[in-house]
């Protein structure tokens, strides 16, 4: 069985157990397709271009995740509908860069998205500009709409693609993959060239001259989580002690 | 690897998975040449094996798929409820569990005989419990029938009898033993699992800073509170209330060895719960962060296995799914047989049965019992998760009074606990309709509960007590704990 079978199965286990919630707050998109392709050049360097195709004209957001060393060249960004470029306002929230489309935009069928994303290190994070939508399906069909490649230039053999889990194509140092909903990112890791093997700091890693480190909060969860822990260990400690301790005499015929 | 690499890998660990329970099935049939050793383990268990048994009874495909897509869609605060949850099991540990253990008894209805000193409310109990688990394991059924339906290619009737086999089979091999032993392994699995795929998805996703920030920007309330506590406890604390008195896991109490032995599984239990509690928290969290707009938060867990994980590591956390339907069966088709078997063909037609004859029916009423699941589950009666919930809080309204305030009150009278369960269940069935998802303030459980609550103390204190001799069974006069 194919990606399209594990595509329908996750599908229908979703069916079957599905609970009402949807992770976006924005209207969900009705899309036929959407095409990924990252093409790595000598250099390290990534060209990312996309394609959607709506099966009506729609107003799509997009957004996209950056980190350390993990950014999107700003002034590379290209969004056009079939009338041509749209121009798309850029606005940051964290680590989320959100472009919003125009208010006078009327909609469109397709979009092509395209975008360049520099490599600071050999395992990378190259981050997917994606709508700021659920994207459905078509009823009826195939619910895996999303078809993502990574090519890594000739030189490099040993390129592999960590996260999304791709297979190798036919293509020398080609990676595909089918996916029910885009990935904020994706992670190779290069098999040649020289880069250092971890990012060094949180500044770097951005052509836009300003930091690509990921401002904002974090809403405080690692103390949550960390909490979170404690309790339970806590909760473990005082229990098993309670639990260990010698009784007095029997109430019962079984006690033992 | 091709993606029909997945698949192969899928189906090996599958079949493995069926070797090992048919083989633990096979050497547990040895050990239960008795009643007692079929239905409760001859009361062996130790303290780790029933703190597995107990974790493998509460920890089912709801919380391998469902709770890891709650958190997905409501990020880190609905992890508070596995400590809302442990509260139902500290009222076990307290009131219920350890004494229910020192009667020495086989299933939850022959608590309620011995108790209430009346065959009706133990009769009334068992069938209870044979509806309530009748749909529950339909739902178990439905879940596992679809996957394999899916993922192999087969007809959806032949993945149902497969999913069905499977469980009915090892049940009827070795009883309790068997569930107690499949419950080791559900807990290695899912520990394997979790334990590899948390780091990898630590070092290739990000920590928790980078993950905080990702999910704070995209809703504040993923790293605070989604829920309001009340919200929280209705989810958490009564699920807890509700297991403290869940039949399942009072046989499963039964099957221990000692007083001792039943605090320190319980304990063992909250070691592997939150060990499990916190891969789920992670996963959720981690998958809206990796793919932030799925369709359903449902798909998490399967989406995380096929397309983020790597094969090996993603097919087993999707292994973990398929153990979960198939154990949790288990549990609930031993408890239901025995109802029918024990409580009601022994109790009622051949009380003067030998125990190989019990040992038989047992083993009949394993698999007569799972034949109207399976025709349910081929019909497909409602969504897996609605069913298992349902019938959760129908059992938590039955049972709930009668036997913690039953067991602490000395007052408690047979016609109080007759009311309780059955105007508990009648509040809960007639209030759902109408909540959505409060009907005059309250969540149809909180009704169920209250309601139960209220007429046992109610009915209790205007009839007759049980006999003193029954009285002072569970009631001794040095029992300071009683009420």
């Amino acid at each position: 069985m194919g990606t399209r079978g594990w595509s329908t199965a996750i599908a229908a286990l979703f069916v079957l157990i599905a609970a009402p919630a949807n992770a976006a707050e924005a209207p969900n998109l009705p899309v036929q397709s959407v095409q990924v392709e990252i093409r790595i050049g000598g250099d390290g360097a990534a060209r990312v271009q996309e394609r959607y195709r709506f099966t009506r004209a729609v107003t799509v957001g997009f957004r996209y995740l950056t980190g350390p060393c993990s950014d999107v060249v700003p002034g590379s960004i290209s969004v056009k509908g079939p009338a041509g470029p749209i121009d798309y306002a850029r606005a940051r929230t964290g680590p989320w860069v959100l472009l919003t489309p125009p208010t006078a935009l009327d909609g469109s069928p397709e979009y092509w998205v395209s975008y360049n994303v520099p490599s600071w290190t050999r395992t990378t994070n190259i981050p997917v500009v994606l709508p700021s939508h659920v994207l459905e399906a078509p009823p009826g069909a195939a619910m895996s709409i999303v078809d993502i490649q990574v090519i890594f230039p000739g030189g490099d053999a040993g390129g592999t693609v960590l996260l999304p889990q791709m297979q190798p194509d036919t293509r020398a140092g080609t990676w595909s993959t089918r996916m029910l909903a885009l990935p904020s990112f994706v992670r190779v890791r290069f098999g040649s060239g020289s880069r250092p093997d971890e990012c060094p700091g949180p500044g770097a890693g951005s052509e836009s001259g300003g930091s690509s480190s990921t401002p904002g909060s974090s809403g405080s969860l690692e103390w949550s989580v960390l909490g979170f822990v404690v309790s339970l260990v806590a909760w473990v400690v005082f229990y098993m002690r309670w639990a260990n301790a010698r009784q007095g005499p029997s109430n019962g015929a079984h006690n033992s | 690897m091709t993606s029909g690499g997945h698949l192969t890998i899928f189906l090996g660990l599958v079949g493995l998975y069926i070797l090992v329970v048919v083989g633990i099935g096979l050497w547990s049939y040895r050990r239960t040449s008795d009643e007692a050793g079929f239905l409760v383990a001859g009361r062996s268990l130790g303290p780790i094996v029933g703190g597995a048994t107990l974790m493998a009874n509460q920890v089912s495909a709801g919380a391998t798929i469902g709770v890891v897509g709650f958190h997905y869609f409501s990020g880190f605060s609905f992890a508070w409820t596995w400590l809302l949850c442990w509260v139902g099991w500290l009222v076990a540990a307290l009131f219920v569990a350890p004494k229910m253990r020192d009667l020495g008894q086989v299933t939850l209805p022959d608590y309620f005989a011995m108790r209430f000193n009346s065959r009706s409310a133990g009769t009334i109990s068992a069938v209870l419990i044979l509806v309530a688990y009748t749909f529950l394991l339909s739902a178990q059924f439905q879940a596992g029938g679809l996957l394999f339906n899916l993922v192999t290619g087969s007809s959806y009737l032949r993945a149902v009898l497969l999913v069905a086999g499977i469980t009915v089979l090892y049940t009827a091999l070795g009883g309790m033993v068997s569930n107690a032993y499949v419950g080791v392994l559900k807990a290695v699995l899912l520990l394997a699992g979790y334990g590899v795929a948390v780091p990898f998805l630590f070092y290739n996703a990000g920590g928790l800073h980078s993950l905080g920030e990702a999910l704070h920007a995209i809703d504040p309330r993923l790293t605070g509170f989604y829920f309001s506590i009340r919200q929280l406890a209705d989810m958490g604390l009564i699920l807890g209330l509700s297991l403290a008195a869940a039949p399942y896991e009072i046989s499963a109490i039964y099957s221990l060895q000692s007083r001792r032995a039943t605090k320190q599984a319980i304990g063992y239990s909250f070691v592997f719960q939150g060990m499990i509690g916190f891969g789920i928290l992670l996963f959720g969290m981690q998958m809206r962060k990796i793919v932030p707009f799925l369709p359903n938060a449902d798909l998490a867990t399967p989406v995380l296995g096929t397309n983020v994980l790597p094969v090996w590591v993603g097919m087993l956390v999707l292994l973990g799914v398929v153990v979960t339907f198939t154990r949790t069966g288990g549990a609930v088709l031993l408890t239901a047989a025995s109802a029918l078997s024990h409580d009601i063909y022994v109790k009622l037609l051949r009380p003067a049965a030998s125990e190989r004859e019990k040992v038989i029916a047992a083993r009949t009423a394993v698999v007569l019992v799972a034949v109207i699941p399976v025709v349910i589950a081929l019909g497909k009666l409602d969504l897996v998760n609605f069913v298992v919930l349902f019938s959760a809080r129908l059992i938590a309204c039955c049972f709930f009074a009668a036997v913690v305030i039953g067991l602490n009150w000395k007052r408690g009278t047979p016609a109080g606990a007759l009311w309780s369960m059955v105007g508990g269940a009648t509040t809960y069935l007639v209030w759902t309709p109408l909540a959505h998802p409060y009907f005059l303030g309250f969540d149809p459980a909180e009704a169920g509960l209250v309601t139960s609550l209220l007429l046992f103390v109610g009915v209790s204190l205007v009839t007759k007590s049980s006999p003193e001799e029954t009285l002072r069974v569970f009631f001794p006069a040095d029992d300071r704990t009683a009420l």
